[in-house]
Formats: structure tokens, C-alpha cells, sequence
């Protein structure tokens, strides 16, 4: 490392400057000669058959150049049960929001106004709504006998798709999935521990509440190719779903990943496919944008789940066994993460005996999708509302009951695999004396005011997939990394850094291009906190191939060997003799001019690692409670977070500050309410109480601990997920040291807080 | 979201052609001065003019005029955020510029009015959405149906009155100007609501609302207090006005005043008759607050559910009795809330 490393640098971001400045063009902000708009048609019903759909009227409006249903659209093999190859319904709607039919016209308000001319027939049939409901003999099916159905891409590369034994329990209508994991005898361990906590835990569905509504534009050239921009942070992943919707060879598809306004999982591939298909039945381009009530009816929320513990321990605190069953409400389409559920579940502590099952069902609303820590989040609430239990019980500290069971390096996961090294005991142990420090400063307690302090950890496996990255010297002697990545909260911040370090170049001349799948190499989605850490590594690799390069070019027109010159600022000289040296500009341009002898420094970088860095954080909150109403606010949070290696402090500190704020809207806010029919009854901003700023914690502290990974690049982990697993937790945690009472149901309303209070002594 | 239908714009220059717009287009007419509301309503059909008569371009609409002493005349066009800074109205009439900063968001409150949040339409779970999903559900009698769908029997419209200003304004004795049918008259805001969820404002179709007056402050001091999920951004599912002049520790004259438990703002009248000639304490207090909580007959139909609105109305109105009676904690309880 150089004298003055990037590496730990708080580096601001480099898109920072256009994002705040209101520059950056989004995919809906992109025109197109020709352009064409499409708005889609929506099922009011959560369930019904397609009896007719008549077009003529919306086609006969002005300014409307098609109207297409699933029956009109040039796809290759539509399956009801793959929604990215049928885009929209062919003969039953399965959720209210559901699309039926696309208008598409000259400007997006006549496809507005057309779409309300669209006539649609519907014969309502009962519906599925609630999954425990769902998996009742009688339930309403939501796949005929023999579809699949399946949409598990985002969760597997979000890491969740984790294997695990099949549940032993008689198939019940709905299930799409089961997962398992059994150690030892649970029923004779929790009839022998002296304390079992037993309770149900439920989460609501949420949505990923990213500013920017999904967007794709698609465009055919005079040959057939297709071209699609869009807001998405799966770039080769999309090209493939639109590829194989389309029946078209990849080569003949090129997907641009715009700038994203928020994905946190969501976006990977849900609108591409029908604004491809679009543009191939008009032959012109067009324009996809969804308006927020679409975004709450009809993309992919996260799941609303239902964790049945029992944990029992024995009077010393250590924990004897743990018996769950999990019910993860899918949607319509399979791919819940109730894998990564069961998984973090059993593995955050040492227990010899552990039975989990864990179900998927397929339920009469929107099929959900991945949203930051899919899973961890759920079962994070439900284990550490558990253990923060225990220790009451116990009377115990709940930060030494959680140290005394804390799973280390070669602890077992429920899989039966080695826990790798970890920093789980490094966090609560930091947690430790960051508590003493926050009730030393604890303010006295006002008058009508319950104020309650709670703890919670939860980790993230991390994503892994392979990677590739170029690095070239240009002209002038800067270098430019061209990656198949999508720029996602700094990550490109992050490679820059990378690159600087590891090509031994500034920072400002180092600059990061995200290609479109035509041109740049392979990378996987950013999800799953892996970006930096795959990608990363392979821009480390690719820079110092780049180095190597440059460093060879030199030694042969400065006559030495490479290992006596060094790279200083922007030259590189014999060691010892500043008079001896060429800039970088000098060493590129003798390699890209006319009669050059030279070849071009072009730079490559792989990484196929197979080996997960699992990340974890802890939360210390304090709460304040209003006595009378029951009104809750986060008044004081502190994340504690291992990251491996801290390449850019204040992008983690970012990304902390950002899963606190979401943290808060599970806990306290935030809910997808349906109705016994199906019907969303918050599809607005109005009715969905995503959280303001005035709902953050007053004040928000963050504190990066470093337990390196041999794996990552520097040794840095993944940052993104792991601070927004445990923040519902510790909420909930605080407030039940608040009020005295235990809250198993999120979110936690002041409704819930009053009835609480009221019953409290 | 649908988009705007097409209409007619009349950018009125002065009350006597908005009016004559008014007379002229009858029921296919509606006014507009902030548009905060009415505009996402018609993008949801739940108003359907032919006509929009603009009010933002008749100066007379705008200001505050008058002092705390002799009363305050406020135009019906100022906005809310101009009400909320007004520094003689939060010094001497602090339940309006409270309940008027307490609306929605910033950017709203720039552009809203105070008339037209005095006149803003009734809220209902099954009224306030798209129109796709009222007509999913089949449409209710507010718009487009024939059943109440909260009170299925019921003859009529249980939407709730979902203003701020409106509660605080009643609470301290405001009036209201109507301009129109070639006259103008004045009367005690109160008399402009019906108990109605559609015809929840008893104002002739041809009448403008162009000033609130509010009386001199006379020793009335005022609260107003908020229920909502967010601190922001959402209308109130309950507010509590409350006014009283008090002398010494004694109250003389009291109004006690609840939004968005009715479709028009309710007097507690039995409450605040229990304060007048005693003493603020604590035992009145708690008396009072149980008093008013009975009025407060809140329907499921808006967010929280309504036994919990009920609870609340008795919290709030202690509050805000201990905030004008200077006694305890209420300072720091209103900030929690609010």
C-alpha cells in the first residue's frame, strides 16, 4: 500500500455531485425518436378468469398506435406461471394489480386516457389471501394442479437460495416450497429445559419504497436487435428474462442499466420483457413508467411471514433447543426467502438441538420479490424478540445471554456446515460498552414519557457470484474500469478506490464505466451485498494487471528491470533516480499512437470465489414512548457493524443511517394492508406510511468494527444488508422494556402500544 | 393514476366574475384556489367539473388584515404557511397557526389555502382512493353509489370532516364572509358545516368563501392538537380545539372543539360548559376530557381504528387544558404528539 492509501478514506460519491444537483437521467427521463408510451391495464379482482377483453374503443382513441392483451404479444412460450415470460394475464388474474392489457400510444397521457376505454369481462372467483388461510384443505388454489411457478432469481443472488432438508409435513394446497433443518431431539430438549419462550411472531408485506418507480424502454433496430434501458440492478440477468420471454439469442439483446433512483432488491426484472415485447409489435420504441399506486399493486413487495418459536434454555442461560415453523407468504409466484430464514434463524447461537420447517405459499396477491436482507429481517425479529424474552425471563443481561450462545468460527450452521470467522462476538461485546456509555447519558425521564432501551444482532451471509473487470490506460495516462455492474449506492465509489490502491494511481484519475451487456465484461446483480467484494476483487486483479503492464512498458524504455522503478503521482521512475522517469501519459501514448511498439495496457480481473464472508451488526435503541397515546419514537440508535475492512467509512455510514431509517418503517410504520378479498387498502403514499425524516432517531451513531475476510477485497465484506437485519428487533426490544410488555406483530402501531400500556401496571 | 379531464378554466380577476362563473355553470362548477386537493380528486374522479373558476388571481382574496385587538380578518386565499408564520396569529391565536402549520407538507402548505382547507372535502377509507379500486368495491354512496360502505344500512354519508383549521377556527369564535348570488353575508364559522359526509358544507353553490374572521383576542388563549401515523404529510384523523379565557386560575368562557370524529367539526358544548366559572385542575381536567371524549363518535372509516381515537380524544383534550391552564408536562406532550 502507498503512503497515502484511498483505502479507508471517506471518499464522497462520485455520482454525489449530479444526484443532488437533480442532473441524472433515470430511465423515464429518456426519449426516444419515435417514442411510443405504454400504460397498463389492472385487475381490480384478486382472483378471476379472463372472460373477454374488448379493445376496440381504446383502440379506436387518439393518438393510440395498439392495444395488447397476453394473447397479442410476440412472446416466445407464455407461462402463467413465469410472470417474466407473461408479462401480462393470459386466462386468470391472480392478484388485484394484476396486468391484463398494455395501451400504447403517442404520448403517455392518450395511453392514460385509452386505457380507461379498455373493456374487461371478469368472472370473480374466491380468493387466497392469507397464507395461513392458504394452506387450509378448502383454500382457494392458486396454481392449477401441474403449473410451477417460480421467480427465485433476486433471492438467489441476494445469497438466500440456501438448500436444507425438505419439512416432514403433509403437503398442504398452496405450498410452493419447503425447507428443513433438523439437530438432535428438540421435543426432549424443550420438555427438559426449565425455560422455553414460546410465541408467534409476525411481519407484515412491505414495499421497497425506492423513490424512482420502475422503468424500461425498449427499442428495435432494423434488424431485429433489441435494445432495453432500464432501472434495474440485474443487467445480464435482464438481458437473459427478456431473451428467453423473447425467444431470441442473448447476443441479439443489449441491456443499459440507467442510473437508479433505489432498488434495495426489488429491481432485477419485472417490466423489460413486455417493453420489449411492445417495441417488437409496433416496430418503434417504448416507454414503460409506472405510477406509484402500480408500484404498491403490482411489482413485487416483500413478504409478510409468520415464525412459530419455541426456545428453551436452561437457568444458566445456555441455550437447550429451538423448534420453529415458518410460513412465508409468497404471492403469487414462488421465491419467498424462507431459506435464508431457517438458516440465519438456527445459526446466530450455539444450539444442540434444533427442528425448523419452513413453508412457501402462494397466496392471491402480488408475488414478492427480494427487499434488503430478504428473510433476515423476518427472522431476525422473531429470534431476537426471543432471546431479548429469555433474558428477561432469566433475569439475565440480554447482551451476556447473547455473548454466552454467540455461534464463532467452526460453530455449526443448521446446515451442518462451519460458521467461517466471523464478527458476531466482536459486535456484541462492542454493543457492551457502547451501552455503558449511553445510559451514563441517559436523559431523566419526563413526565408522560416511558423511555426503554433494547439490543438485537443479525447477520447476512453475503452474496457470492463471479466476476469480471477490464482496466486500460487512456491517453493522458489515466485509467478507466469497465464493469457489467450495476452502480448501486456507491459501489462504483468503492471500485475507484479499489483500482487507485491496487494500480498505485490518485483517485481522481481513475474512472469507472458500467457498461451495457453488449460491451462490458461479466458481473453479477448488485444484491446481496457482494458487489464490492466480487467485483471488487476483480477490479483489484485487473488493476494490478494494468500495473504490471504499464511497469513492464517502462522497464523496457527506461532500461531497468521492473522490480527497481516505482510508480509515483503519475510517473514511474528508476527507484533513486527521479530523473529517470516517464509519465503515464508518455508510457499510453507510446503504446496507442501510429508505428507504436507497444501493446495497450489493457488490464484484466476475475474472481469465482466460493467463499461467503458472512457480516454482522448490532443495535442498541432507545426508545420514547408517549404514556397516554402510546406513540413511539427511535430517540437515540447505535449500529455497531463488522465490515471486514472499511474501504469508504462514510458510504458505510451511509448505508447504516439508510437501514435505520427502513428499520424504523418495519418496525413502527410500514404495512401493505389487504383486505379479506384481496383488495391493497394502502396503494398510495398516503396510506402507506413509508417513514419521514421526522421519524429517524434523533440522533444515529455508527460504529465500524474491522474483522477482516481473507476473501474480499483489502479484506472487506459485504456492507449493504446486514445493518437493516436486527434494527426491528432492537425497536421492538426497547419498546417492550418501555411498556413492559411484549410485541410479537410488525408493525408496532401506537394502537398496539396503547392497548400495551394500558395493561402494563 | 388517471390524468386530469379536460376542462374550462376561468381565471377570475375579481369575486364579482367568479361569481357571475359560478351563477353561470351552476353544478358543473367547482372553485379552485390552492388545487392541492381538488386536483388529485378529479384525477380520481371524485370530482367531475366541466367548469374550474380560479381564485388565485383576485388580490381582494389575499392578507391578513386587523390586529389581535380589534380581531383579524384573514382572506380566504392566504395560504397555510402564511397563516402559520403570521406573527400575530400565532402569538394570539396559537390553535390556528398550529393547526394551520400541522397540515400535510411544506410544499402543500405553500400552496394551499386557508379557505379552501376550512371548505376541504370529507375523508373516507372507501371514498379516498383510485377509481379503479372504488369501482372494484362498487362505488359508494359519496360517489358513484348507492350504500355507505361503512354503515352498509345507513341512510347516509359517514365521511369524516378532515379539516385542521376548521376545529381550531370554531374554537376560537371565527366567522366566515360569503360572497355570491349578488350578496355577501356573514356567519359564525360553525353554521357553515352540516353533519352530512356529501353535503357537509351548508353553502349555497354560488357562494364564495372570501374572509375568516376571527374576533378580538380578549384574553382567549388557544391549543390545538393532531392525531396521525406520520408527523407529516397525513390529515388528521382527530384534531382538538381547544379556547378558553380564564381569569387567574378560573375559567370565565370555554369552547372545546374535535375534527375528523363527524363530518363536520363538534362542538363538546357539555365539556366546556363544566369548565366555565372553576378553577383548572387536575380532577376538572380529567372530568372535562371524559366529558368531551363523548361526542367523539368516530366511525372505523379513517386510519387508526376508533376506539383508539376515542381513548385519544380524552388525552388530547387534557392536554391541551393543562397547555392553557400552564399547568405540567403539556408542552413537551404536544411536541410528541404533533
Amino acid at each position: 500500500m502507498t503512503a497515502r492509501s484511498v483505502i479507508g478514506r471517506s471518499i464522497p460519491r462520485l455520482d454525489g455531485r449530479e444526484k443532488t444537483a437533480g442532473l441524472t437521467r433515470y430511465a423515464g427521463d429518456l426519449r426516444l425518436p419515435g417514442m411510443l408510451h405504454a400504460r397498463l391495464v389492472l385487475s381490480p379482482h384478486a382472483h378471476a378468469r379472463l372472460v373477454r377483453i374488448d379493445t376496440r374503443a381504446a383502440a379506436a382513441s387518439p393518438g393510440v398506435v395498439g392495444v395488447f392483451t397476453g394473447r397479442d404479444l410476440p412472446l416466445a412460450r407464455p407461462d402463467p406461471a413465469d410472470r417474466g415470460r407473461c408479462p401480462l394475464a393470459l386466462d386468470r388474474v391472480v392478484f388485484a394489480g394484476h396486468p391484463v392489457a398494455a395501451v400504447v400510444a403517442e404520448t403517455e397521457a392518450q395511453a392514460e386516457d385509452a386505457a380507461q376505454l379498455v373493456r374487461v369481462e371478469y368472472e370473480p372467483l374466491p380468493a387466497a389471501v392469507d397464507p395461513l388461510e392458504a394452506m387450509r384443505p378448502d383454500a382457494p388454489r392458486v396454481r392449477a394442479a401441474g403449473e410451477g411457478g417460480d421467480a427465485t432469481e433476486a433471492l438467489a443472488a441476494h445469497g438466500a437460495a440456501v438448500g436444507g432438508e425438505v419439512a416432514a409435513e403433509p403437503a398442504a394446497p398452496n405450498v410452493a416450497g419447503t425447507t428443513g433443518f433438523t439437530r438432535g431431539d428438540v421435543e426432549r430438549a424443550l420438555d427438559e429445559a426449565p425455560v422455553v419462550i414460546a410465541r408467534t411472531y409476525r411481519t407484515s408485506m412491505v414495499h421497497q419504497g425506492y423513490v424512482e418507480p420502475r422503468a424500461a424502454v425498449a427499442s428495435v433496430d432494423p434488424l431485429g436487435g433489441l435494445a432495453v434501458w432500464t432501472s434495474t440492478q440485474a443487467l445480464f440477468h435482464t438481458r437473459s428474462q427478456v431473451a428467453e420471454a423473447l425467444g431470441l439469442p442473448e447476443h441479439r439483446v443489449r441491456v443499459t442499466a440507467t442510473p437508479i433512483g433505489g432498488g434495495f432488491g426489488a429491481k432485477f426484472t419485472l417490466l423489460e420483457p413486455l417493453a420489449a415485447a411492445l417495441a417488437l409489435a409496433t416496430r418503434r420504441p417504448v416507454s414503460v413508467v409506472l405510477s406509484r399506486t402500480e408500484e404498491f399493486l403490482a411489482t413485487t413487495p416483500a413478504p409478510q411471514s409468520v415464525f412459530e418459536l419455541r426456545l428453551g434454555a436452561g437457568r444458566d442461560g445456555r441455550l437447550a433447543a429451538l423448534d420453529a415453523r415458518i410460513v412465508f407468504d409468497a404471492g403469487a409466484w414462488a421465491g419467498a426467502p424462507v431459506g435464508i430464514a431457517a438458516l440465519l434463524l438456527g445459526g446466530y447461537y450455539r444450539l444442540p438441538n434444533l427442528r425448523i420447517r419452513g413453508f412457501e405459499v402462494l397466496t392471491h396477491k402480488p408475488g414478492v420479490g427480494a427487499y434488503r436482507a430478504p428473510g433476515a429481517v423476518q427472522a431476525t425479529f422473531a429470534l431476537e424478540s426471543a432471546m431479548d424474552e429469555l433474558a428477561r425471563t432469566l433475569g439475565m443481561d440480554p447482551l451476556e445471554l447473547r455473548l454466552l450462545n454467540a455461534a464463532r468460527e467452526g460453530d455449526l450452521l443448521p446446515t451442518g456446515r462451519p460458521w467461517p470467522r466471523i464478527g458476531l462476538v466482536e459486535c456484541l461485546e462492542r454493543l457492551r460498552v457502547e451501552r455503558a456509555r449511553f445510559l451514563a447519558m441517559r436523559p431523566p425521564a419526563g413526565a408522560g414519557i416511558r423511555r426503554g432501551v433494547g439490543v438485537a444482532v443479525g447477520g447476512w451471509m453475503g452474496g457470492i457470484e463471479p466476476a469480471s473487470a477490464v482496466c486500460r490506460l487512456d491517453r493522458d495516462g489515466t485509467l478507466t474500469i469497465v464493469l457489467g455492474m450495476v452502480d448501486l449506492s456507491g459501489a462504483a465509489t468503492g471500485m475507484a478506490q479499489i483500482a487507485a490502491e491496487a494500480a498505485g494511481v490518485p483517485l481522481e484519475d481513475v474512472a469507472v464505466v458500467c457498461g451495457d451487456t453488449e460491451s462490458a465484461p461479466f458481473a453479477g446483480s448488485s444484491g446481496g451485498s457482494k458487489i464490492t467484494y466480487t467485483v471488487g476483487l476483480a477490479v483489484e486483479r485487473a488493476a494490478r494487471d494494468a500495473r504490471r503492464q504499464i511497469l513492464a512498458i517502462a522497464a523496457d524504455r527506461l532500461e531497468a528491470a521492473a522490480e527497481d522503478l516505482e510508480l509515483v503521482g503519475r510517473s514511474v521512475r528508476v527507484r533513486g533516480m527521479p530523473d529517470r522517469a516517464l509519465t503515464l501519459a508518455q508510457l499510453a501514448k507510446g503504446s496507442m499512437e501510429f508505428g507504436a511498439r507497444y501493446e495497450p495496457v489493457f488490464g484484466r480481473g476475475a474472481s469465482a470465489t466460493t467463499a461467503r464472508s458472512p457480516a454482522f451488526a448490532g443495535h442498541l435503541v432507545e426508545v420514547e414512548v408517549d404514556a397516554e397515546t402510546g406513540r413511539a419514537r427511535v430517540a437515540r440508535h447505535v449500529v455497531v457493524q463488522d465490515v471486514g475492512r472499511a474501504l469508504n467509512p462514510a458510504a458505510i455510514a451511509a448505508q447504516i443511517h439508510g437501514a435505520v431509517a427502513q428499520g424504523v418503517g418495519w418496525a413502527l410504520l410500514e404495512r401493505l394492508a389487504y383486505d379479506a378479498d384481496g383488495q391493497l387498502r394502502s396503494a398510495t403514499l398516503m396510506d402507506y406510511a413509508l417513514p419521514g425524516i421526522d421519524a429517524a432517531p434523533a440522533t444515529l451513531e455508527t460504529v465500524i468494527l474491522e474483522v477482516p475476510t481473507e476473501h474480499g477485497p483489502f479484506g472487506a465484506k459485504g456492507v449493504g444488508e446486514p445493518p437493516v437485519v436486527a434494527a426491528p428487533a432492537a425497536i421492538a426490544n426497547a419498546l417492550a422494556d418501555a411498556t413492559g410488555a411484549r410485541f410479537t406483530d410488525l408493525p408496532i402501531t401506537s394502537e398496539a402500544l396503547a392497548r400495551a400500556l394500558r395493561a402494563a401496571p | 393514476m388517471m390524468r386530469l379531464p379536460p376542462f374550462t378554466y376561468v381565471a377570475a380577476r375579481t369575486l364579482a366574475e367568479a361569481a357571475a362563473a359560478l351563477a353561470e355553470h351552476g353544478a358543473d362548477a367547482m372553485l379552485v384556489a390552492g388545487g392541492t386537493d381538488l386536483y388529485p380528486n378529479m384525477k380520481r374522479r371524485q370530482f367531475e367539473p366541466k367548469v374550474l373558476v380560479g381564485l388565485r388571481g383576485i388580490r381582494e382574496l389575499a392578507g391578513v388584515r386587523g390586529s389581535a385587538r380589534e380581531g383579524l380578518t384573514l382572506g380566504a386565499g392566504t395560504t397555510l404557511a402564511a397563516v402559520a408564520a403570521h406573527r400575530e396569529i400565532v402569538t394570539h391565536y396559537p390553535a390556528l397557526a398550529t393547526a394551520a402549520g400541522l397540515v400535510s407538507s411544506p410544499q402543500l402548505r405553500n400552496m394551499g389555502t386557508l379557505g379552501g382547507n376550512v371548505c376541504v372535502d370529507t375523508r373516507c377509507n372507501y371514498y379516498n382512493q383510485s377509481f379503479e379500486w372504488r369501482r372494484a368495491i362498487g362505488f359508494c354512496m359519496k360517489k358513484d353509489g348507492d350504500v355507505c360502505l361503512v354503515a352498509p344500512g345507513s341512510p347516509r354519508c359517514w365521511a369524516v370532516s378532515s379539516s385542521d383549521t376548521a376545529p381550531a377556527l370554531v374554537s376560537l369564535g371565527a366567522a366566515v364572509r360569503l360572497v355570491g348570488g349578488g350578496g355577501e353575508r356573514t356567519v359564525p364559522l360553525a353554521a357553515l358545516y352540516h353533519d352530512d359526509g356529501i353535503e357537509y358544507l351548508a353553502k349555497r353553490r354560488d357562494e364564495i368563501v372570501t374572509d375568516i374572521l376571527l374576533p378580538p383576542v380578549d384574553g382567549w388563549r388557544s391549543a390545538y392538537l393532531k392525531l396521525r401515523r406520520r408527523g407529516s404529510f397525513d390529515f388528521p384523523v382527530l384534531g382538538v380545539a381547544v379556547a378558553a379565557r380564564l381569569e387567574g386560575a378560573v375559567v370565565r368562557d370555554a369552547r372545546i372543539v374535535l375534527g375528523a370524529v363527524a363530518s363536520r367539526p363538534r362542538l363538546a358544548e357539555k365539556a366546556a360548559a363544566a369548565l366555565v366559572g372553576r378553577r383548572l385542575t387536575p380532577e376538572l381536567i380529567a372530568a372535562v376530557a371524559e366529558l368531551a371524549a363523548g361526542p367523539s363518535k368516530p366511525l372505523d372509516n379513517t386510519d387508526f381504528t376508533h376506539p383508539y381515537r376515542k381513548k385519544v380524544t380524552r388525552v388530547f383534550v387534557a392536554r391541551a387544558l393543562r397547555a392553557l391552564g400552564g399547568l405540567g408536562d403539556a408542552g413537551r406532550a404536544v411536541e410528541a404528539i404533533a
